[in-house]
């Protein structure tokens, strides 16, 4: 890492048209070296598409970009990465069989003159790379041994090591613990002193007070406002990112029945989980906390019948499972929204109507034949209720942006009569106002009886929706919490014991 | 007009047509019913695998056997028919069989996790081997029953018997794959399987099913081909399953998730046939008609990919 001579980025009235959707409009704002400059704004505001207009993965239809006072033209993402312009997107793009030393070092293997990789080198200086910046992670590891959170903080450093002017980050710490996103601000602010221009793409907006020097709020596909942090508040930037004031808190019911729906006895899986047991009552909301790895993810797939138990049981309304499977759980009425929506979640080939149907295609039956029809009104009504962006509901799920597939995801599941339903990190990707909605939802119909795991590490979330938390560590279950009864500090304390 | 021109089903009805003009006026005997009906009797027995085989790719696995196995159903069908003088007990010898073969292929793909690819070659193998270990010597039709015959040699309303055969299942697949729920199962399946099986679907279950639904076509194909040959024949369908595979890729459907039409299906088996046929009807050397799907197999391939990028 060293000193970029790089002084700011300016854009100019910048537009971008797709088929039926203006995804950018005129949009105007600078990028200074040293500083860090956030993008906020809800989904299908367009800050997916600025990025990768950034990055040089689309070209834009209107507008300059000056580069130091140069106009740039960026053809291609070979022409961002020449002037230094680095994206760390939400989805992880690294090469999963090679392993994180190989990753950081992909495109210049340190050789000697025959051509032969210096695998000493790269490894040393992957490690004085990390202990730099603070990460713990062996560079001998495969990214496909990594979580999601550590592959993460890999293409991070990927970012960073390779000379950089403006790093743009995506997002940077959906997947990452307070203490991660703390290492990760140091890092920042190593990048500003070294000159580099970052910027900071989210939705959180108590982490732009934190680490930002400017914001800049995205609606639909306009720049609404640019504004110094020094000058404004978390208000007056919702109310620019939504155009409306939004209420934070839920109301759950003071206590609930303990009319129980699911026991779960002494689960244990091969690699991970540890004689986890509990109960869930019917229309109860409670939620899982837990740092990277402490097995939150696996207790969901094993509950949901996706990994094999080796040990113990699941009792729901008197059934009694050992040996199960996905389909056996579905047909039970349990529900399951994946963490990581591109692997596991969306179909790529398949529009947004058959993913939203996918799991729940017998109820679209009629003499064995599908009623697309009642398939079409099925999905629009959903797509009405969480105002998905889309011109409609045979648009190919690849085509639209990350929040608005989670919540096709989630009305996948909705969709149905389910007696239980397993969230892991539903808003991953969602922003401020659509988050709103669907925890709303969810808490509407925890109070007409539909029972909620919630994993998820927006602390905020957690202590609002949930009636009782439970706290994770290397597998099993440390502490229990009720709500109202807790704090933030508590639970991180019985978290890393 | 643009639009079917552009899609992959105009282009092969363009080569098609475009193909059977030019073998017209190179040799009228092209033209002439024996041909067309021999050309549509060798076309329908690959169509009747490829329902299956589109099945098994869509889910993301393919099925080597299917030659050897239609090959071995040839022998078994005449000798058990020679021997009891009975079709209905040399059709039931034949679906068992065929049951067996397409179970076991999916049981090595489910159970023991090999990868179709290598597990059907294996079974490819094996049933080339133990064909011989059945009959060293090929089977002849010495049953001389006319019902049998008339399977493969017959008309109805003059279109060959294989063909009525074919026009019979088609539908029950076109329906199947496109408007039921198992259609939407096998496409997932292939495309995004973690994501299927967290939407409740039984991977494995979906597999093995489509592995035993083309055994089971192989064997009305091979019954088929050993009526048309009146004979049992060890090595009779070697290479079918390449032709088999190209057509269905070069129909639309992909490795990847499955998006072809039958139509394209069709088109692409027309297409290898008629080339097949133009090479006898030029007098080039038979050995290509091995080479000719191998060929087609790579260009099918390479414009699959094509579309595929084009479309992101």
């Amino acid at each position: 890492m060293y000193k970029s001579k790089f002084k700011n980025l300016k854009i100019n009235s910048v537009s971008k048209e797709f088929p039926g959707v203006k995804a950018l409009d005129s949009v105007s704002m600078n990028i200074s070296a040293g500083k860090v400059h956030a993008l906020m704004g809800e989904n299908g505001a367009g800050k997916s598409t600025l990025i990768k207009i950034l990055a040089g993965a689309y070209s834009k239809d209107g507008g300059k970009i000056f580069f130091d006072e140069n106009e740039i033209i960026l053809n291609s993402p070979y022409d961002s990465l020449n002037l230094g312009i680095k994206v760390v997107y939400q989805e992880i793009s690294l090469i999963t069989g090679f392993t994180v030393g190989e990753n950081i070092f992909l495109e210049n293997y340190p050789v000697n003159k025959f051509g032969i990789v210096n695998w000493k080198i790269l490894y040393e200086e992957t490690e004085k790379l990390f202990s730099k910046i603070g990460f713990d992670i062996n560079p001998k590891t495969k990214i496909s041994d990594l979580s999601i959170s550590q592959q993460q903080m890999v293409e991070i450093a990927r970012a960073v090591y390779q000379n950089a002017s403006i790093v743009i980050m995506d997002e940077p710490t959906s997947s990452l613990t307070p203490n991660e996103i703390k290492k990760l601000f140091d890092v920042i602010e190593n990048l500003k002193n070294d000159n580099i221009a970052i910027l900071y793409v989210t939705h959180k907006i108590d982490e732009i007070f934190k680490i930002a020097d400017e914001v800049t709020v995205l609606r639909d596909g306009k720049h609404i406002s640019n504004r110094l942090i020094s000058d404004t508040s978390e208000e007056i930037l919702i109310t620019d990112m939504v155009g409306r004031k939004v209420e934070a808190a839920f109301e759950r019911p003071k206590s609930i029945d303990k009319n129980i729906v699911m026991r779960v006895k002494n689960i244990s899986t091969k690699n991970k989980l540890k004689n986890i047991s509990f109960d869930l009552s019917k229309g109860e909301i409670l939620g899982f906390f837990g740092l990277m790895g402490a097995g939150r993810t696996e207790l969901a797939k094993a509950i949901f019948g996706y990994d094999q138990i080796s040990a113990g049981e699941i009792e729901i309304n008197k059934n009694i499972y050992k040996n199960f499977n996905t389909s056996m759980m579905v047909n039970s009425g349990l529900g399951y929204v994946t963490e990581d929506r591109k692997e596991e979640g969306i179909v790529k080939d398949m529009n947004l109507r058959e993913n939203m149907t996918l799991p729940s295609l017998e109820l679209f039956e009629k003499l064995f034949f599908i009623d697309k029809n009642k398939e079409q009104k099925q999905s629009n009504e959903y797509i009405k209720k969480f105002e998905v962006k889309t011109p409609s509901c045979e648009r190919l799920i690849t085509l639209l942006s990350g929040g608005n597939q989670q919540k096709v995801l989630l009305s996948r599941w909705l969709i149905r009569e389910l007696k239980v339903i397993i969230l892991d990190e539903p808003t991953r990707g969602v922003d401020i106002g659509a988050k709103t909605e669907v925890l709303s939802l969810v808490n509407e119909l925890a109070k007409d009886g539909l029972s909620v795991l919630l994993m998820t590490s927006e602390m905020n979330d957690l202590l609002n929706l949930s009636d009782r938390i439970l706290v994770m560590a290397n597998g099993e279950i440390k502490k229990e919490f009720l709500r109202n009864n807790v704090t933030q500090e508590d639970i991180f304390r019985a978290s890393v014991s | 007009m643009i639009n079917l021109i552009k899609k992959n089903e105009g282009i092969l009805f363009l080569i098609c047509i475009s193909l059977c003009i030019f073998l017209a006026i190179y040799n009228p005997q092209f033209y002439s019913i024996q041909n067309i009906h021999s050309i549509l009797r060798s076309s329908s027995t690959v169509m009747i695998v490829a329902l299956g085989m589109t099945i098994l790719l869509t889910s993301g696995e393919v099925d080597l056997s299917v030659g050897a196995l239609m090959s071995f159903v040839t022998v078994i069908a005449m000798d058990v028919i020679n021997v009891t003088g009975s079709i209905s007990l040399g059709l039931i010898a034949v679906f068992s069989f065929c049951f067996v073969v397409g179970l076991t292929n999916g049981l090595i793909r489910t159970v023991l996790s090999v990868n179709s690819l290598i597990g059907t070659l294996a079974m490819m193998l094996i049933l080339q081997g133990s064909v011989y270990v059945y009959s060293m010597a090929a089977i002849y039709n010495t049953h001389l029953i006319p019902a049998f015959s008339f399977i493969g040699q017959g008309f109805f309303l003059n279109i060959p018997m294989p063909v009525i055969i074919m026009l019979f299942i088609l539908p029950f697949f076109i329906i199947l794959l496109n408007y039921t729920r198992y259609g939407r199962y096998f496409s997932s399946i292939g495309s995004n399987p973690d994501a299927a099986k967290l939407s409740g679907i039984n991977n494995n279950r979906y597999k093995v099913i489509g592995f035993i639904i083309t055994s089971l076509l192989v064997g009305v194909a091979g019954i088929i081909l050993a009526s048309l040959m009146d004979t049992g024949q060890q090595g009779s369908a070697k290479g079918f399953e390449l032709t088999v595979i190209a057509a269905v890729l070069l129909g639309g459907t992909s490795f990847l998730g499955g998006s072809g039409t039958i139509i394209g299906t069709i088109l692409g088996i027309l297409i290898l046939k008629i080339i097949d046929n133009g090479i006898i009807l030029m007098g080039i050397d038979q050995d290509f008609q091995l080479v000719v799907p191998g060929v087609i197999l790579i260009l099918a391939v390479y414009f699959d990919n094509l579309r595929k990028k084009k479309n992101v």
